[in-house]
């Protein structure tokens, strides 16, 4: 009787101290919410202050110069579209950019296919309006990674998120089939089997990730060990100046190897 | 320092953890404790001294979380990277590695009574025979709490823990406790030895993965502080877990839309039987029979060599 008496002024009690944290959580996130507006806004006012050119004014030297200003620019950058939606036209504004400023290997993962001629038509129409010497011929756009042959100088890989893990399944599918025995098999030997799989192109050395929270959604497990991420909230409309803040960070970052 | 500390938090740090127990709280936390050696050389001591600070670090950070009810944490203590080290450096951690699990076990009966379950994760091999020995007698003394788990990745990448599960998934279909068609994603999920991850937080303001957790921090919540690990607060795992809260509408949402993706798989595997919901559930016994025999057959060679 006395316990239960107990239990019930405990559970009387509880309740006026459960809506009081409920107020204060929901106070400390409309804080946070606020801040990072405030600081969205301020980024904004910023950029305008200083007059980042925009595509329209943008023309291939200066972003060859921009290329060649940077300290480190990505041999293999990895654009991870998180979004329902893609928008083709700032996906080619990413890959002409990439494209001037000296990336030489661009992989476009995202939820959804991507049409590739569709881009790939955009992309020469942009790059032949901005600099006479561009040669369609030494770009090739992929449709997936088996036909990548890596010999253009600027290369374009499509491939879904969905992809990603399933590709590395059918490599274990594959040593499963055969008669090696289990304690034979090696990272070596899976690692050759992967990047076959993925066109033998090297492993991304920069991804950024659009979506609604940082993360790499799921994007090929095996081969981002050292991929640097940045993430940016969407890919809509996204600016040249977003763009180059992006791969100056990267080329601020220090790689050690566990050394 | 223990690993688990006895003293309870300040007052106001118990008040704000209740506060952020509104919200969802991550189950499994991973951390990336980079930054000690920055640190040694910021504050003038020798390296050992930092990483033995990186330890006192990892007991306060999981005293804040047991505070917030987080089941499972996984910590990446030492990569097969970091073999390639000077001698005095690695020779330095394995000694103050072998001090920290002595320590531990002689904890054991605190470590029973919070139901905290141990794992060493890792190619242990590479490992001084006298830590193996003691790892090994750590997840097997522990191996029956069931609270909440501390795995610590030790002689880990990730390359080399998805090939391991390789190699199980192998040992399995060789077996015949698994056919090859049952091998999907779910299989690899269930076969490695962490679980998927919530939230990952990685210190010293570096923006990479280095070869952790790469399969199962997938979908999570990436986290990248600028403070080296020994200087990391806990208003910065505070703002962590905030930022995860903000998104966890949208993690959720990732997570169904492929949990949805790898289910049509599964249908399409078994799309040719004749009663499909039989088959499925045969293929889910399968893999829980593999699964049971597995943990069996890594808790053996465990207690074998212990």
């Amino acid at each position: 009787m006395t316990s239960l008496l107990e239990r019930k002024w405990t559970s009387v009690l509880n309740q006026p101290i459960h809506h009081v944290l409920n107020v204060v959580f929901i106070a400390v996130h409309g804080a946070v919410v606020m801040w990072r507006i405030l600081k969205l806004v301020v980024m904004y006012l910023l950029s305008h202050q200083i007059k980042i050119p925009t595509l329209r004014n943008t023309s291939a030297e200066t972003m060859q110069a921009d290329g060649r200003e940077l300290a480190k620019t990505p041999l293999h950058l990895i654009i991870i579209i998180g979004e329902k939606e893609y928008n083709c036209d700032s996906i080619v504004d990413m890959l002409v950019w990439s494209f001037f400023i000296g990336i030489r290997y661009v992989t476009i993962s995202s939820k959804s296919i991507i049409l590739r001629n569709q881009c790939q038509i955009r992309f020469e129409e942009r790059c032949l309006n901005l600099s006479s010497t561009f040669i369609t011929s030494k770009t090739k756009f992929h449709s997936d990674y088996m036909f990548a042959t890596g010999n253009q100088d600027f290369n374009v890989i499509f491939t879904t998120l969905k992809k990603s893990k399933a590709e590395f399944m059918n490599v274990c599918k594959e040593i499963c089939t055969n008669k090696t025995r289990s304690s034979v098999i090696k990272l070596d030997s899976i690692d050759h089997l992967v990047k076959e799989k993925t066109g033998n192109i090297l492993e991304p050395d920069l991804g950024l990730c659009f979506g609604p929270y940082y993360s790499y959604y799921s994007c090929q497990p095996w081969n981002i060990r050292l991929t640097e991420f940045l993430h940016l909230p969407t890919h809509q409309k996204i600016k040249y100046c977003n763009f180059l803040a992006s791969l100056h960070k990267f080329a601020a970052c220090k790689q050690r190897v566990g050394v | 320092m223990a690993l688990v500390c006895k003293e309870r938090l300040p007052w106001y740090h118990r008040l704000y953890s209740s506060i952020l127990k509104v919200g969802p709280i991550p189950k499994h936390l991973a951390f990336i404790m980079d930054g000690n050696r920055r640190y040694a050389v910021k504050k003038h001591v020798e390296r050992i001294e930092g990483h033995s600070q990186g330890f006192d670090k990892l007991a306060e950070v999981l005293q804040w979380c047991q505070e917030l009810g987080v089941e499972e944490v996984t910590v990446y203590a030492f990569s097969a990277e970091n073999f390639k080290r000077s001698k005095e450096e690695v020779n330095s951690l394995m000694e103050l590695a072998r001090t920290k699990f002595e320590r531990i076990l002689k904890e054991k009966d605190k470590l029973e009574e919070l139901g905290v379950r141990l794992c060493v994760v890792g190619e242990l091999d590479m490992l001084p025979d006298s830590l193996q020995t003691l790892a090994k007698q750590l997840i097997t003394t522990t191996k029956n709490n069931y609270k909440c788990k501390l795995n610590v990745c030790a002689a880990y990448t990730s390359r080399l823990e998805m090939t391991q599960a390789v190699r199980d998934i192998k040992w399995g279909v060789d077996e015949g406790l698994i056919h090859v068609s049952d091998i999907s994603e779910r299989l690899m999920d269930k076969t490695l030895q962490v679980p998927k991850v919530d939230l990952l937080i990685r210190t010293s303001g570096e923006v990479r993965l280095s070869d952790f957790l790469l399969w199962q921090s997938s979908l999570s919540y990436l986290s990248f502080l600028r403070h080296l690990w020994p200087e990391m607060t806990i208003w910065d795992f505070y703002g962590a877990i905030l930022l995860y809260q903000q998104s966890y509408k949208y993690k959720k949402q990732q997570e169904e839309e492929h949990e949805e993706e790898m289910r049509e798989d599964e249908l399409m595997m078994v799309s040719d039987e004749i009663n499909q919901e039989e088959a499925l559930k045969m293929r889910k016994n399968r893999i829980n029979n593999f699964i049971i025999k597995l943990n069996e057959k890594r808790l053996a060679n465990c207690m074998n060599d212990s």
